[in-house]
Formats: C-alpha cells, sequence, structure tokens
C-alpha cells in the first residue's frame, strides 16, 4: 500500500512538475497598426485581434493576422484594402514565424525592457521574406509583452499600391499580456 | 427660360449630383453586420469542422454576414469592443466575435454557459475562426 502512496506521489509531482515547465506563451488580443503616409492622405488601421505565441526557452515567435480584421476610419480605403491591394481573398492572412534571436538576454523574473532582434519568415500577399528587425521584450510583474516597429515596402511584398498609399508602410505590433499557454 | 439657361442649370444639379456622391463615398463608414442582411446561419460547430478545409471555407465564408448560434465560451473586453467565443469540441478553435462597442452593455450580460445568437463579418481563421463589426441577435 505504501508503495502506491509512493508511486502515486511520484507520479502527481511529476505532473505539477511538468506544468510548471511552462514555456510557451500565447495570446489572441495582440494588435498591429499601419500607417500609410504621403502628402494627399493619412491612411491608418488597427487589427486588434492578432494571435501571437513565444516559446521561452527556444525563443520562437509566431504571429497571425487576418486581413480582413484590419478595420479603416473610411468604408472605400478598407474596400481598396482588401479587394485592390492585399486580395484578401486570395491571401486572407499575413503570418511571421521566426525566432527572437537573444531571448536568452531576456530574464523574466526581472522587470525591466529588453531590446531584442526577431528574425524570421513574414508572409502576406503570397509572398514569402525572411526579415531582421528590432524589437522590444517587457516583463512587468511577471507578465510578458512584445513590441516591435516595422516598415514594409509595398513593392517586397509585390502590393501594387497606387500614388496616394506611401511606398513604405510603417506598421506597429505591440503583443500586450501574453498569458502562459494551458493546452 | 431659354436653351442656354436650362443647360446651365442642368449643368448645376449635374455637379451637385456627382458632388455630393464623391463626398457621400469618400466619408462613408464601413458597415456593421447589424445594418447588412445574413448570407448564412450556421451552429458554431458547423462553422468549425467547415475551417477544418480552410480553402473552401474561406470561399464560402469569408468577408460574409454570419449569424452563428452556440454556447458562449467567455466574454471579455478588448480596447472598448467587446469578444465573444463560442465553444466547440475543438478548445484550440473557438469562434470568436468581436462586438461593437455599443453592443457593451448587452454583452457584459452574458456568461460562460449561455446560449446566444451572434451575427458578424467573417474574417477567417487565425487561431479561432474570427467574425468582427458584430451585434448579439438573441440572448
Amino acid at each position: 500500500m505504501n508503495k502506491m502512496k509512493l508511486i502515486f506521489a511520484a507520479v502527481l509531482s511529476l505532473i505539477v512538475f511538468s506544468s510548471q515547465a511552462q514555456t510557451k506563451y500565447f495570446t489572441k488580443k495582440g494588435k498591429i497598426v499601419f500607417r500609410s503616409e504621403t502628402d494627399m492622405e493619412t491612411i491608418e488601421a488597427t487589427n486588434d485581434r492578432v494571435t501571437s505565441m513565444l516559446e521561452v526557452e527556444t525563443g520562437k515567435l509566431e504571429f497571425a493576422a487576418a486581413i480582413t480584421a484590419f478595420e479603416f476610419e473610411k468604408a472605400l480605403m478598407q474596400e481598396h484594402f482588401n479587394e485592390d491591394y492585399m486580395e484578401s481573398k486570395k491571401y486572407p492572412k499575413a503570418t511571421f514565424k521566426g525566432t527572437v534571436t537573444d531571448m536568452s538576454t531576456v530574464d523574466l523574473k526581472k522587470d525591466g525592457t529588453y531590446p531584442v532582434t526577431i528574425k524570421g519568415d513574414m508572409t502576406m500577399h503570397g509572398v514569402t521574406k525572411n526579415i531582421t528587425e528590432k524589437a522590444s521584450i517587457v516583463v512587468k510583474g511577471g507578465k510578458i509583452s512584445a513590441s516591435a516597429n516595422i516598415d514594409v515596402k509595398c513593392k517586397d511584398y509585390n502590393i501594387k499600391a497606387p500614388s496616394k498609399v506611401a511606398e513604405v508602410i510603417h506598421v506597429k505590433i505591440n503583443i500586450a499580456n501574453y498569458e502562459p499557454f494551458k493546452k | 427660360m431659354t436653351l442656354k439657361r436650362k443647360i446651365i442649370y442642368f449643368g448645376i444639379v449635374v455637379v451637385l449630383g456627382v458632388g455630393a456622391y464623391a463626398y457621400y463615398e469618400y466619408t462613408r463608414k464601413p458597415a456593421t453586420a447589424s445594418e447588412l442582411s445574413t448570407d448564412f446561419k450556421v451552429t458554431a460547430e458547423e462553422l468549425r469542422t467547415a475551417y477544418d478545409n480552410e480553402d473552401a471555407a474561406n470561399k464560402k465564408y469569408l468577408d460574409k454576414i454570419i449569424e452563428v448560434s452556440g454556447t458562449v465560451d467567455a466574454v471579455s473586453e478588448n480596447n472598448k469592443a467587446w469578444d465573444v467565443s463560442l465553444t466547440t469540441s475543438d478548445p484550440m478553435t473557438l469562434i470568436t466575435v468581436q462586438l461593437m462597442p455599443e453592443e457593451g452593455e448587452k454583452a457584459a450580460k452574458l456568461k460562460e454557459g449561455d446560449k446566444v445568437t451572434l451575427k458578424g463579418i467573417c474574417n477567417g481563421k487565425v487561431s479561432d475562426v474570427e467574425l468582427n463589426k458584430g451585434t448579439i441577435i438573441t440572448e
């Protein structure tokens, strides 16, 4: 009987241990804002349902956003964006799959803003491009957030934007409060 | 009235009409689901199953107005809008409808386990199948 109890305790501690060794963080509420500025017009759109996953030990980082979920102030802008430039029916998602290359410099037990580098494949409008960008990871009270400002050239992703849309789009990615991944 | 004057008046009316239309088009706000007629009525589970084949599902549902009924998994406020998730048989793929801010009062009353029908514009699958610009049809 004692032996059984011992085995039971061992199994239990193994389960507890493995759940504590949690390294994946996840959110479905990340935010991407993009901005196109020309002399004629400033166009801004927001998507606040961006899914992102961050694996602490390996630095693996992914995010995905639905193109039609970008919201604009004006209907015409949204229609042109979806139908003419991004062709969202054909390419409904934008994704990034890569790593935080210097994740080891981030101390999750210590509050602070950690400048990092992200490297990986950005896919949108059917084009995949390997990118390296500066980003930052913020640790506050055990919670992790990440942000990056990326300039995207329409040409790089084969996006045929007219002259009223800037050639370089400023993209602000803000993933606030990753949650520990439970599943 | 001389013919010349008639032509001038007609010209003014045309210019005003075109101008008004251009102004309306330029300032038009993106439509919300409540202003649009429903394209499909489905259950949360039917919609999730359809997205097992993402390409086919997007061809059918992307950018369409969908009424989806199911059981509330979670309700949360997200940047002034409200997100309501409906349960499916796959806990990794829920149906999440982002409601318009004016639905907040009704959304705040929803609880886990409530049966509800929501209407929204389908954005396809990211992790969940996502609908936005949504409204609550029945509580």
